[in-house]
């Protein structure tokens, strides 16, 4: 302290200055406090940084349920990949209740899938994961089985990804159309993590069978990682091997490679072929939550993640809340069956009003019946999605069910031309189906059945196939992948195979932003 | 000028009075640093006699005989009356009154004289805008502020308001502007997802002082990174010391709608649907007649009429048609709609004494509209406390604490079937709202509308509920402490606390509530905003030098969390907390927050009162921006030169002031997301009953601040002793470094990353003028003020990315237009041969089914310019107040008549005019194409899809307020021992000329089911006491 005697000018001159020092000080500090890096740190909560968040086994589980979660998306699973094929194709009538799914039934240019954006984020959220597994530094460290089993799922979800968008927006494997064909879609297996990188990212179209072999290599180590067989008693939400190999026979299919698909479906029907439902036990396998047939579904069972009133496939199907009970009204019912396919399943009734005067034997006719009158003119329904999971509009959805394997198998061995042609063994197979399908197989069926053979044996099995998928998201691409027209019922037009209309257009904003991708023809 | 007019009357007068006169000098001076007061007015009461003092603060006088008292009195100055005696020479000295009452402006962390600024700020006084029913201030900047465009997003009391000073200037960086309460930046959230949320609707309008709108660069560059969309400055009342003044203030008033919209009745909605109906089906289904139309839409119906398909399929011609002649109508637009109610109380109190003053105001404001559950109640509290401590020490602390609830209607906006707006006037006619036991129409489970648009909006707006509640606190503490007599410190620390709660029942009796049993959900969300800023002001004279300005350093802190959880299967509708629902459906959690550092100074220079200098530069951090480039720099220079004090400006006498300004500056834009530099994996998901995680953005720690640059001419004139005065401002702002989402593929697994590329500029001139047309020869006489404003702004996109003319992905962003161009397929009309809409491809042919690649630019969403005009005219106690406002250039479309014009294609309502005008046969010349079921003829598109068909100018005038008050003379007054009372009364919105469809021309965004802005009606009073 001062000792000195001031008097008092002094003073206050020294108190001047030494406020004015305390005032500059106080400055100083909280400038340079300010200026450091350091106190304007602030770390996400709601978010972890994507550099070190795949560096622990509890957040690579839940990254690859986050690809799961990605197919629930209306754009995808959750909808338009299930409702899409039947308003694109001849099975759906638009009602025009809610205005949805209109322009996909009249085959409204632009009025088709739109997966293309999440398809491709599922992908790339399955390479971060795939890449980062090998550097995954954990105790008790990763073991060989625990690296197979998510790898394994990772590469079966890739696949199935890929799938759907070669077959979205290219044709498929040997029915491209001259002049209209330009390709299968970019392939990319490494996703960028810096922002340089990810601008140089630009890939033109790989070709189509490029595409296929891509889903050949990750369906064929899905099926060589993944162990679980999907017993009688397993659940079917997540991957396993048998529904890599059952998705493997599927896209065989596609890729007209009957050999494959015979190799897969065989393999899946000796783990799960059991499982087929049983005429009488069919209605009610449409009522439980988890279809007893399904090999994968995608399971909503939280209310959270209920799609809601507007898109869910409850209300995009039917108008009903409770099966059987036209006095109330719930959803949209936008999309319901067209007069052939009510034929095709032997569904009698006034296309108006939905009153149905006679059903036959085939008890899949059975989640089809009258909707109610709440939304305009009433129709006949589909019923196989009812708010199951316990909640209106809360329902798993099937993506790929027994029945499939033995109809792809019987296609396979039954397409003329094929490498593993055989019209006994696809008899056979039809008629396990049918039989387990008509309350009456053996008195309404059997002898008809008995003496398919050729052309016959495999338009039956074609029709058995829509009958079997309709409203499960099979029908267009089931016609798409022959390459033959979509027969419409007035008042739609019908669909030539040559129209560009077939394929999906690639978003617009992906053609601006990448210079080597070619849009689908007519877009 | 002011000097001859003076001299002038000074002659006339005397000439009258020749005889017994005498002559008296003096010299006016102000009492604390004795400086000449120059342009003092010196009357003798009771006469129009008197003279002006000049620049040395001398004057001269003759005095006719009898002449008793002078009135001494002068702008920003306490007026005195000096009696006159025999002096014949006076020293008089004047007190500096209040300094609001000065031409001062708030010019950031300063209260500068207006003569010594040379940047572009506007200024709106509070006494402007009193007690007008609006909820927050930015609306009633609209039409008051050159440049500052306001745009009501709707008429939800409490609502959001679009304000943009200056135009466009980011793409992703905000374009709000930062709004300053009594030194406290506001957070400018809009936090609470169930109804909109205004920032500043805690506060009372009548609170506030003034206004000052910071508008170029180099005004704002003070605040330097936050400033980049300019600065509203708010300054609320303060206390004087003296007598303890209350002041009382009421008003009441009603809301009813501007606008009705002219649909179809029953009958002529079943000719439209029929139609459209048997256009889609008689060529393609063999046989069909309009008799299969019309059953089919008598089934369409049945839900409504009761009368089964299976009776009317089987009707006759003659059967439906008597029938349809018969059924009922019933106006639904009516039956949603209801009068609005505004109630507003508040009570000031002000006074202290020479260490200490006080102000408090209270309030309670109250708005309802037309339609229900959309109340907004507010009661607010505004103190001010300043206390000397010592000579040198003074303590201030301000406290805004305001609680307001707002009731939540079914849907703010968009196409939700429950909402009274959007539903009002799309609902079929035939249905009615009650049935004959007086129970509502239309509920689950036993009735259905018919239609659409299938539920019965006053029941749903009846039994719904909801209720949001924000309680804020605006409060701030600042010590100054007087150094020397240059040198001034503060201290300030501020906290602006916001707590937005709700909670939303959609009752199980109701349609969205049945089907899940009732569902209920609340929500939380509170955001603490702390802010200290340490700052040292000079101010020093030398001769003729002035030097002041400031050195400061600040930091701030804004965390917001949120907490919300929904439930489902409620017991009964009288159950509506979550704790009764069966299953809780979802809960969430939300965690975001930044930091803000920064260190400015600014000093100004003034010269003689003739040239002015500024400087301004300020360095800030934030959290926000990469790790490469946390801080910035923005500097800003403003130049200043006073012409009419110039020698040479003596002598243009019609110049009463003339003054040119010049500034450049730079400030920054950081309102992106809190955490954009970082690449992050989000949370949120679920599958398999397990949580998942994903991928949610690529982080770019290379970004850094938008940089805003703005190039600010401006003159302030006044001719004619300044009977007309104002100012014209021409500018460029430029916005260099652009943040803009840098689109990638999405191959890439996100769908852009934050970059800074590109620039966008606005460049524009805003013009001002006041005038007084007439002038009253006594102070109470008749005064007729017009003040006029309007400004032209264009806004272009300068340049992209990699030579790129369009933003991937956006096609409204392209260079040489707009930001907000608008970019859609062209309608070329209806086919008059096959009544098909129709539309101008790539190739200029036309074309039934447009692509993508045929849409071009047909304009742009900005208002070219804008304005508002005031009217003020005022006769003994009575003044009238008009305010127009207007807007002109701005290409909008109007969701509400889209969905209203597609013309019985959809079991939906439509307006008459397309219904009237729509093509009937070959030949016919319209461009309301033939009724269609579902709108889309095969190998077309629907006609309401997109194209230029859609969009119209959005042009209005409108008489946004009017007010006519009449204040007691004070000789009542006094008798009734009042200072004051006024009775006034108010309207808003009386008025608009414009030729939209719509139901408003005024809104942001897309209009379809907004909450209406609405005609307002209040009468008021206010005492002083």
């Amino acid at each position: 302290m001062l000792v000195f005697k001031l008097d008092s000018n002094e003073k206050n001159i020294i108190k001047m200055k030494k406020l004015l020092i305390i005032s500059t000080l106080v400055l100083v500090f909280f400038a340079s406090f300010t200026s450091c890096k350091k106190n304007l740190l602030v770390e996400p909560r709601q978010s972890v940084d994507a550099n070190i968040v795949l560096t622990t086994r509890e957040n690579v589980n839940a990254a690859i349920l986050g690809v799961y979660a990605r197919l629930k998306n209306n754009r995808l699973y959750g909808r338009d990949l299930i409702t899409h094929p039947e308003a694109l194709s001849d099975n759906g009538f638009a009602t025009n209740k809610s205005g949805r799914l209109v322009n996909e039934v009249n085959n409204v240019q632009g009025a088709h899938f739109l997966n293309w954006q999440l398809d491709y984020f599922a992908i790339a959220e399955a390479n971060l994961i795939l890449a980062a597994i090998p550097s995954l530094n954990v105790a008790p460290a990763v073991t060989v089985a625990e690296r197979n089993n998510w790898e394994g799922q990772l590469k079966f979800l890739r696949a199935l990804c890929y799938f759907d968008l070669v077959r979205t927006y290219a044709y498929d494997p040997g029915v491209g159309v001259q002049g209209l064909d330009r390709g299968g879609v970019p392939i990319v297996l490494t996703t960028p993590t810096t922002t340089s990188d990810a601008a140089s990212t630009i890939l033109p179209r790989a070709k189509v069978d490029s595409v296929y072999a891509q889903i050949y290599r990750d369906l064929t180590a899905a099926t060589t990682q993944l162990t679980t067989n999907l017993g009688s008693s397993a659940y079917p939400q997540l991957a396993t091997l048998t529904a890599a190999q059952s998705l493997f026979s599927r896209v065989a299919l596609y890729n007209k490679d009957y050999a494959t698909c015979k190799t897969y479906a065989d393999l899946a029907i000796a783990a799960v072929g059991s499982r087929l439902m049983s005429s009488a036990a069919y209605l009610n396998g449409w009522r439980t939550a988890i279809n007893p047939e399904s090999i994968f579904e995608l399971r909503f069972i939280n209310p959270a993640e209920n799609i809601g009133v507007n898109e869910s496939l409850q209300t995009s199907f039917t108008t009903l809340i409770v099966p059987g009970n036209v006095g109330l009204t719930g959803g949209f019912g936008d999309l319901v069956p067209q007069t052939t396919l009510l034929t095709d399943m032997g569904i009698t009734a006034t296309f108006a009003g939905g009153i149905i005067s006679s059903r036959s034997d085939d008890v899949r006719n059975l989640v089809y019946e009258q909707g109610t009158a709440g939304r305009g003119t009433a129709r006949v329904e589909c019923t196989k999605y009812m708010g199951k999971s316990g909640v209106q509009n809360l329902d798993n959805i099937p993506l790929i069910r027994v029945a499939e394997l033995f109809l792809n198998r019987a296609e396979a061995l039954s397409t003329p031309g094929s490498a593993v042609f055989n019209e006994t063994a696809a008899l056979a197979d039809l008629i396990m189906l049918k039989q387990n399908r008509h309350s009456n197989y053996i008195i309404t069926q059997q002898s008809a059945d008995n003496a398919l053979t050729g052309i016959a044996l495999f338009n039956e099995i074609l029709k058995q196939r829509r009958v079997e998928f309709a409203f499960e998201g099979h029908r267009f691409f089931d016609l798409k992948r022959r390459g033959v027209d979509i027969v419409k019922t007035a008042p739609y037009a019908t669909l030539l195979y040559t129209d560009f209309k077939v394929l999906a257009n690639i978003p617009t904003r992906e053609i601006d932003t990448n210079p080597k991708l070619e849009q689908n023809f007519g877009y | 000028m002011k000097k001859l007019l003076y001299v002038c009357i000074v002659l006339l007068c005397s000439s009258s009075h020749l005889f017994a006169q005498r002559t008296v000098t003096g010299k006016v001076t102000d009492d604390k640093d004795g400086t000449p007061l120059p342009d003092v007015s010196i009357l003798i009461k009771g006469s129009s006699i008197g003279a002006i003092s000049g620049k040395n603060g001398e004057f001269k006088i003759t005095l006719p005989d009898g002449a008793k008292t002078l009135v001494v009195s002068t702008l920003g100055y306490v007026s005195i009356d000096v009696p006159v005696g025999n002096k014949s020479v006076f020293n008089l000295t004047l007190a500096s009154s209040n300094k609001n009452l000065q031409e001062v402006v708030v010019t950031g962390y300063q209260v500068r004289k207006k003569r010594d600024e040379g940047g572009a700020i506007s200024s709106v006084k509070g006494k402007e805008i009193a007690n007008l029913p609006n909820t927050s201030v930015d609306r009633a900047l609209q039409g008051r502020a050159a440049g500052v465009l306001v745009q009501a997003n709707n008429g939800i009391p409490g609502g959001a308001i679009n304000v943009r000073i200056r135009g466009t200037g980011s793409y992703l960086a905000g374009n709000q502007p930062l709004y300053i309460v009594d030194g406290v930046q506001l957070n400018i959230r809009s936090d609470g997802d169930f109804t909109q949320n205004n920032p500043l609707a805690f506060l009372n309008p009548n609170d506030i002082e003034s206004i000052d709108v910071l508008k170029d660069a180099a005004s704002g560059a003070i605040y330097g990174s936050q400033a980049a969309n300019g600065v509203v400055i708010i300054t609320t009342k303060k206390g004087k010391a003296g007598k303890t003044k209350f002041t009382f203030n009421s008003f009441i008033g009603t809301a009813d709608p501007i606008k009705k919209f002219n649909v179809l009745n029953t009958q002529q909605y079943i000719d439209a649907r029929t139609q459209a109906t048997f256009n889609a089906n008689s060529n393609t289904v063999a046989g069909y007649t309009v008799l299969n139309a019309k059953r089919s839409i008598l089934g369409e119906l049945s839900n409504a009429t009761g009368v089964g398909a299976a009776t009317t399929n089987a009707f006759t011609l003659a059967q439906a048609d008597s029938m349809i002649a018969v059924l009922p109508s019933f106006d639904w637009q009516d039956l949603a709609v209801k009068k609005g109610r505004i109630r507003n109380y508040d009570l000031s109190m002000s006074g202290g004494n020479d260490k200490t003053t006080f102000y408090l105001g209270v309030s309670n404001t109250f708005q309802s509209t037309i339609i229900n559950k959309v109340d907004f109640n507010r009661f607010a509290l505004n103190s001010d406390i300043t206390h000397k401590a010592t000579d040198k020490l003074t303590l201030t602390t301000k406290i805004s604490l305001s609680t307001f609830e707002q009731k939540l209607p079914f849907g703010v906006s968009g196409s939700s079937l429950g909402s009274p707006i959007f539903a009002g006037s799309l609902i079929l006619p035939i249905n009615r709202l009650r049935n004959a036991d007086n129970t509502y129409f239309g509920l689950p489970p036993a009735q259905a509308f018919a239609g659409v648009l299938n539920q019965n909006i006053v029941a749903v707006n009846d039994f719904n509920s909801g209720l949001q509640r924000t309680n804020q606190l605006v409060g701030a503490f600042a010590a100054d402490y007087k150094i020397n007599s240059w040198l001034n410190f503060r201290s300030f620390f501020s906290l602006d606390y916001r707590l937005v709660q709700g909670n939303l029942y959609r009752d199980p009796r109701t349609n969205d509530g049945f089907g899940v049993r009732g569902r209920g959900t609340v929500e939380s969300d509170w955001n603490t905003n702390f802010l200290t800023t340490q700052t040292i002001n000079f101010n020093k004279v030398f001769n003729k030098s002035k030097i002041d300005g400031l050195l400061g350093v600040e930091y701030r802190r804004d965390i917001n969390e949120a907490i919300s959880a929904a439930g489902i299967a409620f017991p009964s509708y009288q159950f509506t907390t979550i704790n009764a629902a069966a299953t809780a459906e979802s809960v969430g959690q939300a965690w975001t927050g930044f930091k803000r550092s920064g260190v400015f100074g600014r000093v100004n220079y003034g010269y003689d009162d003739r040239f002015g200098v500024s400087a301004i530069l300020r360095r800030d951090g934030s959290s926000r921006f990469g790790t490469n480039n946390t801080f910035g720099w923005f500097p800003s220079v403003i130049g200043l030169w006073n012409i009419d004090n110039e020698k040479f400006m003596d002598k243009v006498k019609f110049i009463s002031s003339l003054r040119l300004r010049g500034s450049w500056g730079q400030t920054g834009g950081d309102q992106i997301g809190n955490f954009d530099s970082r690449s992050l994996f989000g949370a949120g998901l679920q599958y398999n009953q397990s949580a998942g995680i994903n991928y949610t953005q690529l982080g770019n720690p290379d970004i850094r601040w938008e940089r805003n640059q703005t190039i600010n001419l401006g003159l302030d004139y006044g001719f004619l002793n300044n009977r007309l005065s104002g100012s014209v401002e021409v500018y460029q702002r430029l916005t260099n470094d652009l943040l803009l989402p840098r689109p990638v593929t999405w191959q890439t697994g996100v769908s852009n990353f934050t970059q800074n590329i590109g620039s966008l500029e606005n460049r524009g001139i805003e013009f001002g003028l006041n005038a007084e047309i007439i002038r009253p020869k006594m102070v109470d006489g008749f005064r007729w003020n017009v003040s006029f404003n309007f400004a032209f702004n264009y806004n272009t996109v300068r340049k992209l990315y990699d030579g790129l003319q369009v933003l991937p992905g956006d096609p409204s962003f392209r260079v040489g237009r707009s930001i907000n161009s608008v970019f859609t397929q062209v309608y070329a009309g209806v086919n008059p041969a096959t009544g098909r809409p129709a539309f101008i491809d790539t190739f200029n042919n036309t074309t039934y089914s447009p692509q993508l690649r045929d849409r071009r630019y047909i304009g742009d969403g900005e208002a070219d310019h804008f304005g508002g005009l005031t009217n003020t005219m005022s006769w003994k106690g009575f003044s009238l107040d008009v305010l127009f406002t207007y807007q002109y250039g701005l290409l909008a479309t109007d969701g509400q008549v889209n969905f209203l014009s597609e013309n019985g294609n959809r079991t939906f309502n439509g307006l008459v005019t397309p219904y009237q005008n729509a093509w009937k046969s070959p030949g016919d010349m319209t461009s309301y194409p033939r009724f269609f079921n579902v709108g889309t003829e095969p190998g077309g598109v629907n006609h309401v899809s997109g194209s230029s068909r859609l969009w119209k100018k959005a042009d209005f005038i409108r008489v946004r307020d009017v007010r006519v008050s009449y204040d007691l003379p004070q000789t009542v007054t006094r008798r009734l021992k009042l200072s004051n009372a006024r009775f006034y009364v108010q309207g808003q919105n009386l008025f608009t000329i414009s030729d939209w469809a719509g139901y408003d021309p005024e809104f942001v965004g897309v209009s379809t089911g907004i909450i209406p802005q609405t005609k307002n009606f209040n009468a008021g009073i206010q005492i002083g006491f």
